[in-house]
């Protein structure tokens, strides 16, 4: 008989246990497909955790956004050009035109009076804007659709096509490639992480020490566009962003040393995509949603609780020292090297 | 709230030991071992997109399979975005049937490649021919086809022998039955498409004009020669903008338009807007991305009674609400 998943649904759906935890493993099929669908979630939280730790330091929290959008006009044109929707070609402008974006955000930032996040804004929609231009004077028959790259499916990751160099099936496609950028990420930053950390904290002293300050700040920039190319077409672009930006801040709750929050951007992708999983698995909504939701209250619990200015932090430290000349102030970035 | 007890609930029940999942956590512990030998088989699970499919897979499989509809009645697929347990669903469907023609969006792009990963799947709409499929009519043609195929009853006969042969090929043994069905629909479908040929024969030429929310009833109005005017172009991702509102109540005036149509899955603000500025009223509610609800029904031909959420029951209802507002003499 055809059942009909309308029938009268309270709101909140009743939690049944066993239904939640357990049957999404009950067959193989159902263990494989889930199985792919958490792997992505562990592996874009993780890799945008990480990028996202040096990014959230340098004060450009909303670069992620602003790259995820300013990569449109690079997909156009890479179309208009190849005349297909050919994965390198398109992967390539994407990337080309979000290091454009953020090179025209940071040149805008040094040669005007704007504010950063002005010229950020304005970079990134005139970008989108271009894009959304090109697609509609030249994308003909293009199957571009602006909503649909900003809003991908993570759930239809087992669908996606798979990957086979030299005869041997490697996977799932963007599964592969979004390990494979993980694992860049994870080697550049270790192979790169004095660089990286003295640019990001104290730019006059990389600046002594003759680091190349631009070339490293573009450096991030690649590898950031990477993440964000590969990771958000299959994800969606508010998963991308919110992962750039929530591993980091809630694990600065808990340590202030830049090692300790690279570290725990690992467990944290793994709380996000598998209780975002269980999340979305009880109350059937948007599994990306629910991964966000998952890291919202992550950050909510951190803010409260964490022994490091967080709010119960602050109230015991306001009573142990009641004259208001002695309590800390908390407005500068907690994150230290 | 109480998942603990829920879980050891389900844990003292004696129905827990030879469940599914018991099953397969013992598969699990073992590991290896193929979890589909000790679950006993039931029929087989065919997961469906849109309402006219479900309807469709049931009146060709009756209760030989289990079907499971991922769009409920009222849903707009244009707008459709699957959910957790519709995504688990997929994985342990049998069979998926969808629409294609881009009417599920980036679900089916996706749905195309099931095939290569190993799970059956098939479109409804892919052995149309393309001399059948109209294109987007607008002035930019940007290759999108029209979906909307299920108003040309010759076309959802094709769809119903495409669904037909691999219903046959989940299920060989039933072929003979399913075949009578199909036989049965086949003959239901053409029915239906005399009947409402000779109903719209009763409005008058000059009134066969259809305005509705999204431009969905190009198939129906080709088929039954009334002109279709939409305010939202083909799918209903993009909200009409001022200038189309405009235009659309200036035609309205200019043509004499007894009434206009709101439909069941999209949004009738605007269409009640159109209505007050033009002085036209509603015609009525017609079913155009899904059917309508279960448990309702509508008088057809021959005085045979139609289920609302089955194809047959859609398209009487909507000749039916067609004809009664465009017919009425003033």
């Amino acid at each position: 008989m055809s059942k009909n998943k309308q029938a009268e649904e309270p709101f909140i759906p009743d939690f049944d246990a066993v239904d939640t935890f357990l049957t999404p493993w009950a067959t193989q099929a159902e263990t494989a497909w889930n199985g792919q669908i958490v792997t992505m979630g562990v592996l874009v939280s993780l890799a945008c955790g990480l990028i996202g730790s040096f990014i959230v330091v340098r004060k450009l929290a909303l670069m992620g956004d602003a790259i995820s959008h300013g990569i449109l006009p690079g997909l156009a044109l890479a179309f208009i050009i190849m005349q297909s929707r050919a994965l390198f070609p398109m992967f390539f402008g994407a990337c080309l035109a979000g290091l454009l974006c953020s090179l025209c955000i940071e040149w805008l930032q040094k040669k005007s009076i704007l504010k950063p996040d002005a010229a950020l804004g304005l970079t990134f929609t005139t970008f989108f804007a271009f894009g959304v231009l090109l697609i509609s004077l030249y994308g003909g028959n293009a199957h571009i659709d602006p909503e649909c790259l900003l809003y991908g499916e993570i759930g239809l990751i087992p669908l996606a096509e798979n990957l086979s160099i030299a005869g041997i099936q490697l996977g799932s496609r963007p599964l592969v490639s979004m390990l494979v950028v993980t694992v860049l990420v994870i080697v550049s930053i270790i192979v790169f992480y004095k660089q990286l950390l003295v640019t990001s904290f104290d730019y006059t002293l990389a600046k002594t020490l003759g680091l190349p300050v631009t070339l490293i700040h573009y450096g991030l920039m690649l590898l950031l566009a990477l993440t964000i190319v590969s990771a958000f077409e299959a994800v969606g672009v508010i998963l991308v962003i919110s992962m750039l930006i929530f591993p980091s801040v809630t694990a600065s709750f808990f340590f202030t040393r830049m090692p300790a929050i690279l570290v725990s951007s690992l467990p944290l992708s793994f709380v996000y995509s598998i209780g975002g999983f269980f999340l979305a698995r009880w109350l059937d909504c948007s599994i990306a949603g629910a991964m966000v939701l998952v890291a919202s209250l992550c950050f909510g619990l951190g803010w409260v609780f964490g022994p490091k200015g967080g709010l119960t932090w602050q109230l015991l430290h306001r009573l142990k020292h009641p004259h208001p000349s002695i309590i800390e102030r908390t407005d500068q970035y907690p994150i230290k090297e | 709230m109480n998942s603990f007890t829920t879980l050891t609930k389900n844990f003292l029940k004696p129905s827990f030991f030879s469940s599914k999942l018991f099953c397969s956590i013992v598969t699990l512990a073992i590991g290896g071992c193929s979890d589909k030998s000790i679950e006993e088989k039931e029929e087989p699970l065919v997961v469906v997109t849109t309402t006219h499919l479900s309807d469709l897979v049931h009146s060709l499989a009756g209760d030989g399979v289990e079907i499971l509809s991922l769009m409920g009645p009222g849903v707009d697929p244009h707008l459709y975005k699957p959910t957790s347990r519709d995504l688990s669903s997929l994985a342990n469907a049998d069979l998926i049937v969808f629409h294609g023609m881009m009417l599920e969006g980036r679900m089916g792009q996706a749905l195309e490649q099931a095939d290569k990963k190993g799970i059956q799947s098939i479109a409804a709409t892919s052995e149309i021919p393309n001399s059948l499929v109209l294109s987007d009519g607008n002035e930019e043609n940007d290759g999108h086809v029209d979906p909307h195929v299920w108003f040309s009853p010759r076309i959802w006969s094709l769809c119903v022998k495409t669904v037909m042969k691999k219903l046959i090929e989940l299920d060989p043994q039933s072929e003979s039955q399913i075949r009578d069905k199909a036989k049965e629909l086949l003959q239901e479908i053409e029915l239906i498409n005399k009947w409402s040929l000779a109903q719209v024969a009763r409005i008058p030429k000059d009134r066969r004009k259809l305005v509705t929310s999204h431009d969905a009833f190009r198939y129906l109005g080709k088929d039954l020669g009334l002109k279709v005017i939409g305010l939202q172009g083909m799918s209903t991702k993009i909200e009409a903008g001022l200038a189309d509102r405009a235009n659309l109540v200036d035609f309205i005036k200019n043509q004499h338009i007894p009434a206009i149509f709101v439909e069941s899955s999209v949004n009738p603000a605007a269409m009640h807007e159109i209505a007050k500025e033009s002085s036209v009223f509603i015609g009525g509610e017609l079913f155009s991305d899904a059917l309508g609800p279960r448990g309702e029904s509508v008088v057809g031909p021959n005085g045979q009674i139609f289920e609302l959420d089955s194809w047959g029951g859609m398209m009487v209802h909507n000749v039916t609400t067609i004809v009664e507002a465009l017919g009425k003499s003033d």
